[in-house]
């Protein structure tokens, strides 16, 4: 998966959230790491919603208190499940290296 | 310029998104602009290259998503046909690449360069908080604090939320060895918080800790990546060897390796733990709401309160607080700005030049577009072929250009100034596709496309009359042409004005009055190995020996020791505010800090300095006898206006009891500063005891100091084994690898850039006015059978060339006034809008192109009248 693909889908798993907030989520998220340019984020959000993975939040299902144009977009079941099946295989990958490197007596 | 970009991204996207993308573009931009102008432009820059690589992504998959398959045969046909049509025309195809391909490759070195250098972030947290602080007194001289003062800083501030100091004297040359084998590194002293301030992370081992700098802690030693990677060879296992110093044969353990990036203070190869005593400056983390500007104000008050409680005052007039990105750069940031703006400029002549040859190419091909359309080619097809002819052009020029880029970007390490900050930045930002591939598009987007339209829209009618009696070119294609070579004369005017002052400028400070005769002169630095050699007045004896052994070589004719080595920057200076004997304290206070220097009896006649007055110094003035001083006219005259200095008594510091009695006045010299002459206390070395790391001495030779060198280490360990020549070099060279080093690099770099232009230029006009006559070749022929001289006709196509460039000279020097302003402390001596430089460039590019108008001119005489009529 794509690197910004997976820090969006995070971003939004925990809760909605509309394009500014991803990109600050993101940046945090990756430590300053990973800049989501303007074109790369929404041109990405349209692309994970015509996979399926994340939705368009419906307008009287929008977080409370908030009122504004901005878009809300949320993790769908199968986004959900994709990002756990990635989760799951950088673990593995993590640990495979992990005892490699042990293996091989380097300083981990 | 954003709202624009947008338009690359398909529609429905634009739709959807464009107002949200546009508020976040505009969100994102201003809070990098609160970081400085180049990092606005940079967001800038990132942002349309993000909206355009995303529109070409979009259009790739709507298209791949439509299933409509592109013809690709359609794709190789084109392409066949491209390489085809350009093999054919050999000359234009390897004129245009070779341009392109010079301006993409030199383009991309220097932008990557100057992205690593410049733009990449130190390797810090959060680099934007972290300041640079220090102050000034009266004359602007630095004042240090102490590392005890540092601490009191940190508890008494509140804009400042961690201060670390950094040895005053910046990075330091020290002989030293590794193993036996001799290093030359710069090193630093910083307090043991030093790194935790700065929120770095090592490369290997550890970085220097609190505690590391007290009494009894072992000697540790962090290196920089470039010392690692270089005097080190990389080498995984470094942690743990030792560096020793020479001079006190003291050891420090390597700990550590700093990230790479990490250039302060400027040119450190080493930092170690600051002793209590060092006199150190601060950096410092800003704290919660804090901006430089509180903290310069607080800085100044809390200097001013830590002042008073010196024994001393030095009164404290002034604060700096400058972001540690910038300190870290030293002074290399505005000669590395304009040479970056200068190749940009260079590149831009480049396409504009390219596009005239395509559109000049263009017109002589007005017959096979007009074939093309009436066998059913559309405009889109006809535009294609020139598009497939540009990507050919581009794919070449841009291989071609990414290998010339390669090259420099290996060559650049090696020829880049010593003083040249954070070199090894540019090694690591990897081959330079990316850039190389963007500065292709956009060069062939500068140079193919509009040419390609407008070649495409032929005007019928014209080429229709087969007979060509009105030429191949329109009006309006004509006047695109003059433009664009109005425009590439414009360009070439500000790069030739640039490099004008800076060539000025570097002819004023070579041309300076030094105030000493630098010729013949060598500075030998001798490392001395002083363990267990007991008190100093037995090391000045020693010293003494050195230079009688000095002396005693054929062929030396003056030695002296001295201070330090000439402009080892600020760090060479050593100051003390002087006070006049019948002076107040308070009149004391207000006179300024002057530069003291030491010398044995022979340096008046090693340097060459003139005494104007009195004596210099002599044999006889050594310890215990008489203390006396010579000062500069400068000295003499702030002191004692309107009596004679000789005779004259001063303290070297106010409360000390020692008076140094005035023998003799010297000229003034550039020997610490080359920008302005120094004020200067001299003083025998054998009555100021001071004793550098380094000894220095200056030598006069007969035939310079090749002859000599070998004869004068031998002399010197015969003496005393534990003295060695460490560092040898002519007075003449620390002058051209100090102060003159960077405006050399700038002029030299600005002036081919320069020249390149103005060739470019040239070419360009040529190949205008050369079609321009062929075109006219019929109106000519008229006039010269309705009996108009050759003369005549000559001036007419010379008057004509010359208003293209007048034109493109007039634009291109309110342009060049206006950018040279950018040009600021580069300068020396010239202004900004220097009349001598701006006469200059105007008459070169008249001559110029005068010279390359005037051959085409020159075959209007030889039109026949009958056969240019007759040429139907």
């Amino acid at each position: 998966m794509k690197p910004h693909w997976f820090y969006i889908l995070l971003s939004v798993s925990s809760s909605p959230r509309y394009g500014t907030a991803i990109h600050d989520d993101v940046r945090e998220l990756s430590g300053g790491e990973v800049r989501l340019w303007p074109a790369t984020l929404y041109g990405s959000l349209e692309e994970l919603a015509g996979r399926r993975w994340l939705e368009e939040v419906p307008d009287h299902e929008r977080p409370e208190g908030i009122a504004g144009r901005e878009r809300f977009y949320r993790l769908t079941p199968a986004g959900r499940a994709t990002l756990e099946s990635e989760v799951g295989r950088m673990e593995s990958l993590a640990g495979v290296a992990r005892a490699r490197l042990a293996d091989a007596g380097a300083d981990v | 310029m954003y709202e624009l970009a947008l338009r690359a991204l398909p529609t429905e996207l634009r739709r959807r998104h464009g107002s949200a993308m546009e508020a976040l573009f505009v969100r994102e931009f201003e809070r990098a602009g609160r970081s400085g102008p180049l990092r606005r432009a940079w967001a800038g820059a990132a942002g349309v290259w993000d909206v355009l690589r995303r529109g070409m992504y979009e259009r790739w998959r709507g298209r791949k998503r439509s299933r409509r398959r592109p013809s690709l045969e359609r794709y190789f046909d084109d392409i066949r046909h491209g390489i085809r049509s350009l093999r054919r025309s050999a000359a234009f195809t390897a004129t245009a690449v070779t341009v392109l391909a010079l301006g993409i490759g030199t383009a991309t070195a220097v932008w990557v360069a100057f992205h690593a250098v410049v733009l990449e972030e130190l390797p810090i947290g959060d680099p934007d908080r972290v300041v640079a602080l220090s102050v000034q007194g009266r004359s602007s001289e630095a004042l240090a604090f102490t590392v005890a003062e540092i601490a009191a800083l940190h508890g008494e501030s509140r804009t400042l939320r961690e201060v670390a100091g950094v040895a005053g004297f910046g990075a330091e040359a020290i002989p030293s060895t590794e193993g036996g084998r001799p290093l030359v590194l710069n090193m630093s002293r910083v307090t043991g918080n030093f790194f935790e301030v700065l929120g770095a992370r090592p490369v290997l081992g550890r970085l220097l800790r609190p505690g590391d700098g007290d009494e009894g802690a072992a000697r540790v030693a962090v290196i920089s990546y470039r010392t690692w990677r270089g005097a080190f060879g990389g080498d995984p296992a470094v942690v743990g060897r030792r560096v020793t110093q020479t001079r006190y044969q003291e050891s420090y353990t390597i700990v550590g390796v700093a990230p790479p990036g990490l250039g302060y203070p400027v040119g450190a190869d080493y930092w170690i733990a600051a002793g209590p005593r060092d006199p150190v400056h601060a950096v410092a983390r800003l704290a919660g709401e804090a901006t430089p500007e509180t903290a310069r104000a607080e800085l100044l008050s809390l200097a001013r309160i830590l002042d008073g409680r010196r024994s001393e005052s030095r009164s404290p007039a002034a604060a700096t607080v400058q972001p540690l990105s910038e300190a870290a750069l030293g002074d290399a940031k505005p000669a590395l700005v304009a040479v970056t703006a200068a190749v940009g400029l260079l590149l831009l002549i480049a396409c504009v030049n390219v596009g005239n040859l395509i559109l000049m190419r263009a017109a002589g091909r007005s017959p096979e577009v007009m074939v093309r359309r009436a066998l059913g080619a559309g405009s889109a097809g006809v535009a294609r072929l020139f598009l497939a002819e540009g990507a050919l052009l581009g794919a070449a020029s841009g291989g071609l250009g990414l290998a010339l880029a390669v090259g420099l970007l290996r060559l650049l390490p090696t020829l880049a100034p010593a003083a040249l900050p954070r070199t090894e930045m540019i090694g690591l930002s990897g081959a330079p596709v990316a850039v190389a591939l963007a500065l292709t598009t956009l060069a062939v987007l500068l140079s193919c496309v509009g040419p390609a339209l407008s070649a495409t829209r032929p005007d019928v009618a014209s080429a229709l009359r087969i007979d060509g009696r009105s030429g191949t070119g329109t009006k309006g294609r004509l006047r695109l042409r003059r433009t664009l070579v109005g425009a590439q004369v414009a360009l070439a005017v500000v790069l030739l004005f640039g490099a004008g002052l800076l060539a000025r400028s570097l002819e004023r400070l070579t041309r300076l009055d030094l105030g000493y005769d630098a010729r013949k002169v060598a500075i030998v630095e001798l490392g001395l190995n002083r363990e267990g050699r007991e008190g100093a007045l037995e090391t000045f004896a020693l010293l003494e020996g050195v230079m009688e052994r000095m002396r005693g070589v054929p062929g030396v004719t003056a030695a002296t020791p001295l201070m330090f080595r000439p402009f080892a920057g600020e760090t060479g200076i050593f100051a003390a505010r002087p006070m006049a004997e019948g002076q107040s304290e308070a009149e004391a206070a207000s006179n300024p800090r002057v530069p003291l220097e030491v010398g044995g009896s022979e340096l008046f006649r090693a340097l060459g300095i003139p005494i104007l007055r009195g004596r210099g110094l002599l044999e006889t003035d050594l310890d215990g006898a008489a203390r006396v001083a010579i000062v500069s006219e400068s000295v003499a005259e702030r002191l004692w206006p309107d009596t004679d200095p000789i005779g004259q008594r001063i303290r070297l510091v106010t409360n000390e009891a020692a008076w140094w009695t005035v023998v003799g006045v010297a000229g003034e010299t550039r020997f610490r500063r080359l920008r302005e002459p120094t004020p200067t206390i001299y003083l025998s070395f054998r009555q100021l005891h001071i004793l550098p790391g380094v000894w220095t001495v200056a030598v006069r030779t007969a035939d310079g100091l090749a002859p000599v060198l070998p004869a004068m280490s031998r002399a010197v360990h015969d003496l005393d084994p534990r003295v060695h020549v460490w560092r040898v070099g002519t007075l003449e060279e620390h002058l051209a690898r100090g102060p003159l080093a960077q405006p050399r690099m700038s002029a030299f770099l600005l002036s081919g850039f320069a020249l390149s232009a103005l060739l470019l230029a040239a070419i360009g006009l040529y190949g205008v006015m050369t079609l321009t006559v062929r075109e006219r070749t019929h109106e000519l022929g008229v006039r010269r059978a309705l009996g108009a001289s050759a003369n005549r006709l000559r001036i007419d196509v010379l008057a004509d060339a010359l208003t293209v460039t007048g034109a493109g000279l007039f634009a291109g020097l309110g342009a060049a006034l206006v950018v040279s302003r950018l040009l600021g402390t580069l300068l020396f001596g010239v202004g900004p809008t220097d009349p001598v430089t701006l006469v200059g460039v105007s008459a070169t590019l008249l001559a110029v192109a005068a010279l390359a108008a005037y051959l085409p001119a020159r075959r209007t005489i030889r039109v026949d009248p009958l056969r240019a009529l007759r040429n139907v």
